[in-house]
C-alpha cells in the first residue's frame, strides 16, 4: 500500500518481531494452521502441503515473485484483501478462517466474511490477524490454482482456485473461488455446488465452468476485457477440473 | 631531438573491428559511475513539479501562497515567471515551458518549486492550489483529423496511379503507444555561475539543442548557458526533447542556488514523449508472379498535445511505408494529428517501426493469397542498391544487401520441434499456466528498412576534436553516450586513424565544442565517427609532415627505423585538430513526396519462433534470429549488444508494452502496470552481421541501433499469426486478441 | 527514529523519517549511490541489496526495518580494489550498456553465485527475473554469468 502510495500511515507496527508466528503445521485431525509471519517461501518449500493440501501447494509458487515470496506472508496477503491476491481465493475455496486477536481475546472469521472489499478486511482497529486455519478435509483433498498473468510477476489478470475433497468416487466437498474478477475475491458457490455429491464428469465440469464464469464480475482494464476475463475463468475452471478427472482416471 | 633506432613493428590495440572493453564498464559495475540522479552540489535545493490532473483544462487561477508558507520553500514559479520565450520544442516551439491559460495533456507541468529538501519540495508542490476548469478533451485521432487539428500532412505519389494488379490484399493495422522506459528517470542539476549564467547537468541525448532552448526561454546570451553531458540511464528517444531542463535553470537563477530534480517513475511516463500510436490502412496489388505493382497506404499518427518531432516521425513513416521493396506505383497519405493525449515523438525506429508492422503483415497476406513462400515473395520484390526507393524515388547509392538478408534468414536452422517438456519453458513460464497439449508453435518473418542520419535537408553535422596528450590522444565531443558504446567506438576510430593504442573520449560541454547533433537516427557512429576519423587522419598527416616521419605509433614519430620524435616531445606541442563532418546532403521532398530525402539506409530481417497457448492467449517468444546490414562492424560486441537489446524492445512492443489511455489519462504509468520484458521473456538470438563496405560512415560502417527494433515486432506478430491462425492486426498482441479474437 | 545497522561491514547510525526506505537511507544519508532508484515499487531490481543474507529490493524495505541488520550493497560486493567474479565476467562479456540496472544485477548475481557457483542458464534467468535491463536484451548478461566459472569461496 505504501509503495503504491495508497497509504501513508502515521504509525506502523512491526509484527515481524512477535515470536512464534512463523509456523505452518497440520493438526492431528488434518486442520492446517498458518501463522501470521509464515512467509510465502516457507509454504512454497513446504513438504506438508504437497500431500495434504494440493490447492495451496499449487498456489504457493505462483504468488508474486521470488523476492516478494521471501518477505510476504499468507495471512498478510489475505488481510491486504486485494481482489488480485491469490491466497484470499485459495482460502475461500478451502472454507478457511482467519483468527483475529485483540484486547478482548481471539475470534475466528471465515475468509469469505473477512475480505470485505478492495483493500478492506473485517479486523477491528485494535486487532491483528494471527493465524489462518484450513478446516479438516472431508475426504482426500485435490485441487489446483491457475492464474493468468500478462507476464510472469505481473498482478493476476484472472485466477481460479479449485479445492475438492474426494470421498470414494464422489466429490464430498467443493470450493471454487475467483481472483481479480470483481471488487473482492469471489466465491463461486453455485459452480462448486454443481460438483458436490456426485462423481466428476466432463459434463458437470462444463457446467461448473459455465457457472464459475457467470459468477465473475470482471471489469475491462489494461489487463484485459471483461469478456476475456470471464472466458479465462471458464477455461481455468475447466482445465483444473479436467486435470483432476484425468489423474483420477489414470489412478483407476 | 633525441633519436632511437630499432623499431618494433606492432599494431595498436583496441582498433576498429575489435571489441575492446568499455572504459566506463568497471565504474558502472561497481556503482561508482555518476548518473544525473547522483549529482550533488554545495547548498543544493530540490525541485518538484506541479502537473495537470486533466487531459484538458482551463487554468483559472494558481495560488502559490500556501506553498510559499511552508518553511524551507525558496521558489514557486509559474508561466508568468518564464523570463524569455514562453514555449519550447525540437521542431516547432509550441509547448509551454509551464502551462499558462490552458493545460493540454494529463501531466503537463503547471508550476515548479524549489525547497531545502525533496520532501518539502513535494509537499510544496502539493500545496499549490490550481483552479482548473476541465474542458472537453480531444482524444480521438480520427476526430482530430476531421477537425484538421494536424501537425503535418504527407502526400506521396509516385508512378502511374492507374496501375492495377491481378492479386489484391487489403488490411487495417494498429500499433499501440510504446514507452522508451529508460531505467534512469529524468534528472538534472542546474548550478548558477554567479554572473547571471547557469551550468546544466541533465539527462539528454542532445546537449546543444537543450542549451539553445534554455537560452531562448531564459532570455540569456548563448555564452551564459552551458549544457554538460552527464551520465544517463538509457534514452531510446526519450531524451531528445527538453523536459526539466528549462525548469531547473529558471529555479537556479531565481534562487541563486544549485537546484536538483529527479522525476519519479510515474512522472517520467508523463515527462517524456512516447512512440506514436498508429493506425494504418494498406492495399497491396501484385501480378500473378508476385511482383508488387501498386501499394496504397494511409498512415495516421497521434502526435498528442504538442509538436515535438511528430512531423519528422510522420515523414519517416510515410517514406518507409512500402518497406525494403520495389514498386513503381505508390500512393501514401499520412497525417500526424494534434490531440489532448500525451505528446509523442522520438523512439528507436522513429516511424519506421509502425509502418513495418503494416507492410510486413500485408506481404504475408499477399504471399498467402498467391500461395507463395513469404520469403520468396520478399526476394522477388527486394529493394537493392541502384533501385529507387518505392516512395520517394531516391536511387539507393550505398550498399543495401536485402537479398542477402533474406537468404541468410532462410539458411538459419530452426530449433527442434516443440513444445518444451519443461513447464517453465511454456507460455506463462514459471506461472505454470499452460501444458504442452495446449501449445502450438509458429514461425514468422519480417524485413525492415530505415534511414540513417537526419533527413529532408536538415543540416546534419557533428564536430569532434582530436588532441594529443601526454599519454596518447583524447577525442573531445558533445555527442551523448547513452549506453550504446559511443565512448568505445570513437576511441577505436581514433586509434585506427592515428596508429596509437592510448585514446580516451572526453564528453565536453556546449561551450567547448560545436554540436554533435542528437544521439539518435542511428547516426553518431557515422557522423561523430566521421568527424573523429577525419580529425585523427588530418592530425596524423600534419604530425608526420612536421617531423618528416613515415609512421606514428605509441612511442612517437618514426622515420624508417629511427624514432625521430618521442611521444613526450610530441605531447609538449599543441597538437589538435577539430573537424565538422557533414554527410551527403539531403533535400526536402516535393509536393508528391519525391526527392533525395535520406543520406543512407540500412536493412535488417528477423525470424521469430513462438509457442502459443491459443485458448489462454499466452505467448512464449523462443527465438528471434536476425541478419542485419551493418556496413562494417567497428565493434562486434557492441553491435551484438545493440541487436539483442533492440530485438527485445521489438518483442516488448509485439507482446506486452503499451501505455493504455483512458480519455487522455495514462492508466498504467508504473513498472507494475506497464510491462517490460524480463530476462525470462528474452528470446534466444542468433545474429548474422552482413558487412558490405561502401557507406560514407567511417571505414564503411553503418549505424546499427535502430534496425533491430524495426522488424522484430512484425516478425513476432507473424509467428503468432502462424501459431494461432488469428489475423493479428494490432500490436502489442494482447492475450484477448488471441483467445477471443 | 535512530537506526543502527551494518553496511558493507561498517557500523553506521542514522536518523530516518518513518516512511523513508532503506534505498533512500543508503543513497541520501550514507553516501552510497550505487544502488539505483528506477521504479520505486520493487519491480525492476535496480536497488537490490543483500539484507541479513537475503536479496531484497531496498526500495521496499523501510529504513526503520533495517535497524540491527547487516546490509551489503554493490559498493561492498567485492574486496576493495578488486572485482567480484561476476563483475569481471560481465565486463568482459559486454553485459554493461547504460549501466543503470548493472549494480542491481551484480548484487543479484553475486547472491546467486554465493549459493550456486555453477548455475545453468535457466537458474541464472530465474535468479535475475526481478531485474529489468532495458539496454542489453539480457543475452550478454546470461553469457557472462554462464562463463563466469565462479567459485563461491574464492
Amino acid at each position: 500500500m505504501m509503495k503504491l502510495r495508497f497509504a501513508s500511515p502515521e504509525m506502523l507496527v512491526d509484527i515481524n518481531e512477535i515470536p512464534d508466528l512463523d509456523y505452518h503445521r497440520v493438526d492431528d485431525d488434518g486442520t492446517i494452521r498458518v501463522g501470521a509471519v509464515c512467509r510465502h517461501a516457507d509454504l512454497e518449500r513446504s513438504s506438508l502441503l504437497d500431500t495434504r493440501q494440493p490447492t495451496m501447494a499449487a498456489a504457493a509458487p505462483l504468488v508474486a515473485d521470488p523476492i516478494v515470496r521471501m518477505r510476504g506472508t499468507l495471512v498478510g496477503s489475505v488481510c491486504h484483501a486485494d481482489p488480485q491476491g491469490d491466497w484470499a481465493s485459495v482460502m475461500t475455496a478451502l472454507d478457511a478462517s482467519i483468527i483475529a486477536q485483540g484486547p478482548n481475546g481471539r475470534r475466528s472469521i471465515a475468509v469469505r466474511d473477512f475480505v470485505l472489499g478492495p483493500f478492506q478486511n473485517a479486523l477491528a482497529f485494535d486487532e491483528i490477524a494471527v493465524e489462518a486455519v484450513v478446516p479438516t478435509p472431508r475426504g482426500m483433498p485435490a485441487g489446483g490454482y491457475l492464474k493468468l498473468e500478462r507476464r510472469v510477476g505481473d498482478y493476476a489478470t484472472v485466477g481460479v482456485a479449485v479445492a475438492i475433497d474426494r470421498v470414494g468416487s464422489q466429490v464430498g466437498r467443493a470450493g471454487i473461488a475467483l481472483t481479480a474478477v470483481g471488487p473482492a475475491t469471489i466465491a463461486a458457490d453455485a459452480a462448486a455446488q454443481k460438483l458436490t455429491g456426485r462423481p466428476l464428469t466432463a459434463d458437470n465440469i462444463g457446467e461448473a465452468a459455465e457457472l464459475a464464469a457467470e459468477a465473475a464480475q470482471p471489469k475491462s482494464d489494461h489487463r484485459g476485457s471483461a469478456d476475456f476475463k470471464r472466458q479465462m475463468v471458464r477455461v481455468f475452471t475447466s482445465r483444473i477440473l479436467t486435470g483432476l478427472l484425468r489423474s483420477e482416471e489414470e489412478a483407476a | 631531438m633525441s633519436t632511437r633506432t630499432g623499431r618494433k613493428v606492432g599494431t595498436p590495440q583496441g582498433v576498429v573491428g575489435t571489441s575492446p572493453l568499455r572504459p566506463d564498464g568497471i565504474p558502472k559495475l561497481q556503482g561508482r559511475f555518476e548518473y544525473a540522479q547522483d549529482l550533488a552540489a554545495e547548498g543544493m535545493l530540490w525541485a518538484a513539479t506541479v502537473r495537470s490532473p486533466h487531459a484538458r483544462a482551463r487554468i483559472a487561477s494558481i495560488d502559490i501562497a500556501p506553498a510559499l508558507a511552508i518553511g524551507g520553500v525558496h521558489a514557486c514559479l509559474t508561466a508568468d515567471d518564464v523570463p524569455g520565450r514562453a514555449t519550447f520544442g525540437l521542431e516547432h516551439p509550441d509547448q509551454p515551458v509551464l502551462a499558462a491559460q490552458e493545460a493540454r495533456f494529463w501531466g503537463e507541468p503547471v508550476a515548479v518549486v524549489a525547497a531545502e529538501d525533496l520532501d518539502t519540495a513535494r509537499r510544496a508542490a502539493a500545496a499549490i492550489e490550481v483552479g482548473y476548469e476541465p474542458l472537453e478533451a480531444l482524444t480521438d485521432p480520427e476526430e482530430a483529423n476531421r477537425r484538421d487539428e494536424v501537425f503535418r500532412r504527407m502526400r506521396i505519389r509516385r508512378g502511374d496511379q492507374s496501375v492495377r494488379g491481378a492479386v489484391v490484399v487489403e488490411g487495417e493495422y494498429e500499433v499501440g503507444m510504446q514507452d522508451q522506459a529508460p531505467l534512469g528517470t529524468e534528472a538534472g542539476l542546474a548550478v548558477p555561475d554567479g554572473q547571471g549564467g547557469v551550468d546544466l547537468y541533465a539527462t539528454s541525448q542532445y546537449v546543444h539543442v537543450d542549451q539553445e532552448q534554455v537560452v531562448a526561454s531564459l532570455g540569456l546570451r548563448p555564452d551564459q548557458v552551458r549544457s554538460h553531458p552527464t551520465g544517463i540511464g538509457g534514452a531510446f528517444g526519450a531524451r531528445e526533447d527538453v523536459n526539466l531542463h528549462i525548469h531547473l535553470c529558471m529555479l537556479a537563477l531565481h534562487t541563486g542556488r544549485p537546484v536538483k530534480m529527479v522525476y519519479r517513475r510515474s512522472e517520467s511516463f508523463t515527462g517524456h514523449v512516447h512512440r506514436h500510436p498508429a493506425w494504418l490502412r494498406y492495399r497491396h496489388e501484385a501480378d500473378r508472379d508476385g511482383r508488387l505493382v501498386r501499394v496504397e497506404a494511409s498512415v495516421v499518427l497521434d502526435g498528442g498535445a504538442y509538436a515535438s518531432t511528430t512531423s519528422a516521425v510522420l515523414a519517416n513513416a510515410c517514406y518507409f511505408a512500402v518497406g525494403p521493396y520495389t514498386c513503381d506505383s505508390v500512393a501514401v497519405d499520412g497525417v500526424g494529428v494534434r490531440t489532448n493525449n500525451p505528446p509523442c515523438g522520438a523512439m528507436r525506429g522513429f516511424g519506421a517501426v509502425q509502418v513495418c508492422f503494416g507492410y510486413e503483415s500485408q506481404m504475408d497476406r499477399l504471399a498467402h493469397a498467391l500461395e507463395m513462400d513469404p520469403l520468396t515473395l520478399r526476394e522477388i520484390n527486394a529493394l537493392e542498391t541502384g533501385h529507387p526507393l518505392a516512395t520517394t524515388g531516391q536511387v539507393i547509392q550505398t550498399p543495401l544487401p536485402t537479398v542477402e538478408v533474406i537468404k541468410s534468414l532462410q539458411a538459419m536452422p530452426l530449433p527442434e520441434a516443440g513444445p518444451s517438456d519443461l513447464p517453465t519453458e511454456l507460455p506463462g513460464g514459471s506461472g505454470l499456466t499452460s501444458e504442452p497439449q495446449h501449445v502450438t508453435r509458429g514461425v514468422g518473418y519480417a524485413l525492415g528498412i530505415k534511414n540513417l542520419g537526419f533527413s529532408e535537408g536538415s543540416d546534419d553535422y557533428a564536430q569532434a576534436r582530436v588532441r594529443i596528450t601526454d599519454s596518447g590522444a583524447v577525442v573531445e565531443t558533445a555527442a551523448i553516450e547513452v549506453g550504446q558504446g559511443l565512448v568505445t567506438v570513437l576511441a577505436q576510430i581514433a586509434r585506427s586513424a592515428l596508429g596509437i593504442s592510448h585514446v580516451e573520449v572526453a564528453h565536453v560541454d556546449t561551450s567547448k565544442i560545436d554540436s554533435a547533433g542528437s544521439t539518435s537516427a542511428s547516426r553518431q557512429t557515422q557522423v561523430s565517427g566521421g568527424a573523429t576519423l577525419e580529425a585523427a587522419q588530418r592530425l596524423r598527416e600534419r604530425i608526420l609532415g612536421q617531423f618528416d616521419g613515415d609512421v606514428l605509433d605509441d612511442e612517437g614519430v618514426w622515420r624508417g627505423d629511427t624514432l625521430v620524435t618521442p611521444w613526450t616531445a610530441l605531447a609538449a606541442g599543441d597538437w589538435e585538430e577539430t573537424v565538422t563532418f557533414r554527410h551527403p546532403p539531403t533535400t526536402m521532398t516535393d509536393d508528391n513526396g519525391q526527392g533525395v530525402a535520406h543520406a543512407d539506409f540500412a536493412v535488417a530481417g528477423h525470424r521469430a519462433v513462438v509457442d502459443v497457448d491459443v485458448e489462454l492467449g499466452l505467448v512464449k517468444v523462443l527465438r528471434v534470429d536476425t541478419a542485419q546490414d551493418v556496413g562494417l562492424a567497428l565493434n562486434p560486441q557492441s553491435v551484438r549488444g545493440q541487436i539483442e537489446g533492440g530485438i527485445l524492445q521489438g518483442v516488448g512492443l509485439a507482446v506486452m508494452e503499451e501505455l493504455v489511455m483512458g480519455e487522455g489519462v495514462i492508466l498504467n504509468p508504473t513498472f507494475t502496470d506497464y510491462l517490460l520484458p524480463t530476462i525470462l521473456d528474452a528470446p534466444e538470438v542468433e545474429a548474422l552481421l552482413i558487412e558490405q563496405e561502401g557507406s560514407w560512415g567511417p571505414y564503411g560502417a553503418k549505424g546499427v541501433g535502430e534496425p533491430p527494433t524495426i522488424s522484430s515486432t512484425a516478425a513476432v506478430a507473424a509467428a503468432i499469426r502462424a501459431a494461432s491462425g488469428r489475423e493479428i492486426e494490432r500490436v502489442p498482441v494482447r492475450p484477448q486478441d488471441i483467445a477471443l479474437p | 527514529m535512530i537506526v543502527e545497522l551494518t553496511v558493507n561491514g561498517e557500523p553506521v547510525t542514522a536518523r530516518v523519517n518513518h516512511p523513508g526506505s532503506l534505498l533512500d537511507l543508503l543513497r541520501d544519508d550514507l553516501g552510497l549511490p550505487g544502488s539505483k532508484s528506477a521504479c520505486e515499487q520493487g519491480e525492476c531490481g535496480s536497488c537490490s541489496v543483500i539484507l541479513d543474507g537475503a536479496l531484497v529490493c531496498s526500495c521496499l524495505v523501510l529504513a526503520a526495518d533495517a535497524h540491527g541488520s547487516a546490509v551489503t550493497t554493490v559498493e561492498g560486493i567485492s574486496e576493495p580494489g578488486a572485482l567480484h567474479p561476476v563483475q569481471e565476467a560481465m565486463h568482459r562479456a559486454g553485459a554493461v550498456q547504460c549501466g543503470f540496472c548493472t549494480p542491481g544485477i551484480v548484487v543479484a548475481a553475486a547472491d546467486l553465485f554465493a549459493v550456486n557457483p555453477h548455475p545453468t542458464a535457466t537458474e541464472i534467468k530465474e535468479a535475475l527475473a526481478g531485474n529489468i535491463c532495458r539496454c542489453t536484451g539480457y543475452g550478454a548478461i546470461v553469457r557472462a554469468l554462464e562463463g563466469a566459472e565462479i567459485v563461491a569461496d574464492r
